[in-house]
């Protein structure tokens, strides 16, 4: 794996996007325990993810008054590569929650969820095999998904997987496919990427080349978990800093990926920083992108 | 030439033998045998092992409010999670509740765990009639809000319409359990939205007898109302709307 780490934090004289860069929006996966970050005025960005914040007795938007400049709704149960497209009244609450806070974008997982209609529920997703069928079933989902959200962006998310199935072609090759008959964005989680790349034995790097290209525009995912040597396996667990190895990554995904990454989130479900740990990943993060711009 | 239908069905017969395992539902060697070259079972066993663990979390969230009727929860959950997969494409019936009609199906429930049973059922209905209809929620809970301008309404040749809050269901309670200790048995409790809270109501048949004349109505004025009632006249009517908008069941427009 060629993965260039930098361990520095690089961004000298941070400031907020100038008018003459193409900036991404920056900021974090919305917890209650970050909501405090938002006045901050280089978080820009923010995701709520529909599963945690899921009310039905809500009366108003989750955000409340507050605002951001990009707010993306993550899904976790569209499960696009299942043979079955997801239930209307799925679509109809994520579309909702969106429209009530002015979110600009909709992304969930390549991934499957659930076999069929009156079948079994997994609870997360789990790899499809790349396989021609599976690609086919994928791309007729994500078909119908981007044509029930209309004019809100979809992006699809490459998992981490501790397991995969049989195929016939690669997960970049499956994942390209996917990108180029569909037109949906590419949710880049850097850290599955790197997880994955770990676990299955392949180069990250060789994957950003070949998929960022074919992508018709970028969200970014960061975070960080950690390897389990009793398992051999590098656990997604959202629970630790984003590894340096993963900033390189994302350095080059956005170098790659330049004028067309329209946000990044950092992700962190549990073992929540202190407020001084939260603000300095995404300085971190929107540095490495001033930094990238900078040099265009 | 190959049936352009027949990779899609092999998919989803592979999907159909995989799930089960990986949802941690059963164990077989199936799947392992479908895993690529490399991929080892290890990563298999943690991931089914991790959804098991979620849906048990989930179910513990959802179940909060029968926990302290039943001892031997955790192991009637156990014994409900082996038995039963968790359903797919079904968002509107959580797991929660097929936990309940199982338990109802399966156990021996003394009256008093029926009501606490009954109690959370009643809750998941409302949650499911809120999403089911969240602009038929949001517009009750508006109209609600704005009471203090209709104070006078009920008095007034009226043109305005009464509205029966729709997130709503009602539920019958066999024992005190979760009432009142002087309270009448068999005794109708409807429970619906209030804000973004749940409340409950207990209606005498008189009182139940007239909620539901009007949700079979729909909006109308308690002129309309009075006029084909059943059960009351416009005097009575107006005593019930009365107590009925201050619980939080029924608004004007």
């Amino acid at each position: 794996m060629t993965v260039a780490a930098k361990s520095a934090v690089d961004e000298p004289g941070l400031r907020p996007h100038s008018e003459n860069q193409r900036m991404p929006a920056i900021g974090y996966a919305l917890w209650e325990e970050n909501l405090s970050l938002l006045g901050d005025p280089l978080l820009t960005g923010g995701e709520i993810t529909f599963e945690r914040v899921d009310d039905p007795l809500r009366l108003g938007r989750y955000l409340g008054g507050l605002d951001l400049a990009y707010i993306s709704v993550h899904a976790l149960n569209l499960s696009p590569a299942s043979p079955e497209p997801p239930a209307r009244v799925y679509l109809d609450a994520l579309l909702a929650l969106a429209e009530e806070n002015g979110a600009a974008a909709v992304s969930d997982h390549l991934g499957f969820t659930r076999d069929g209609d009156g079948g079994v529920e997994i609870g997360h997703f789990a790899p499809p095999p790349f396989t021609s069928a599976a690609l086919d079933a994928t791309c007729r989902n994500l078909d119908l998904i981007q044509s029930h959200f209309r004019d809100l962006p979809f992006y699809l998310e490459n998992i981490a997987s501790l397991f995969q199935f049989r195929g016939t072609m690669s997960e970049a090759e499956f994942l390209t496919r996917v990108l180029q008959r569909t037109g949906c964005g590419w949710l880049l989680d850097v850290t599955n990427l790197y997880a994955n790349a770990r676990n299955h034995g392949y180069d990250a790097a060789a994957f950003l080349r070949q998929v960022v290209p074919t992508a018709p525009r970028l969200q970014i995912h960061l975070s960080g978990g950690y390897f389990d040597a009793k398992a051999g396996l590098y656990m997604d667990s959202h629970s630790r800093p984003v590894p340096d190895e993963v900033w390189g990554l994302y350095r080059q995904a956005l170098e790659l990926g330049r004028g067309k990454v329209d946000a990044v989130f950092i992700e962190r479900d549990q073992d929540f920083p202190d407020e001084a740990g939260w603000r300095a990943e995404f300085r971190r993060a929107h540095g490495i992108a001033q930094a990238v711009e900078a040099k265009a | 030439m190959t049936d352009p239908s027949e990779p899609d069905r092999t998919y989803r017969d592979e999907l159909r033998r995989w799930v089960p395992d990986l949802a941690g539902f059963q164990v077989t060697t199936g799947v392992c045998d479908a895993l690529a070259p490399g991929s080892s079972p290890i990563g298999l066993k943690l991931f089914a092992e991790g959804n098991l663990k979620k849906r048990r979390e989930k179910l513990r969230a959802q179940l909060e409010s029968v926990a302290e009727a039943f001892d031997d929860l955790e192991d009637l959950v156990s014994a409900y999670v082996r038995s039963v997969p968790p359903v797919a494409y079904d968002v509107t019936v959580s797991d929660g509740e097929r936990f309940l009609s199982w338990l109802e199906r399966t156990g021996e429930l003394t009256p008093r765990q029926r009501d606490y049973v009954a109690c959370q059922q009643a809750r998941l209905t409302v949650e499911a009639a809120a999403r089911a209809d969240r602009p038929g929620h949001l517009r009750f809970q508006e109209l609600w809000s704005l009471l203090p301008q209709f104070a006078a309404a009920l008095d007034e040749p009226p043109g305005v319409r009464a509205y029966l809050n729709p997130v709503r269901a009602w539920s019958r309670f066999t024992t005190t359990a979760l009432l009142d200790d002087d309270a009448t048995l068999p005794a109708d409790v409807l429970f619906f939205a209030a804000g973004e809270e749940i409340r409950t109501a207990v209606l005498d048949p008189h009182g139940r007898a007239l909620v539901e004349e009007l949700a079979s109505r729909g909006p109308c004025t308690l002129d309309d109302w009075a006029t084909q009632s059943q059960h009351a006249d416009r005097e009575e009517l107006v005593t019930l709307c009365r107590d009925l908008t201050e619980m939080g069941l029924v608004a004007f427009e």
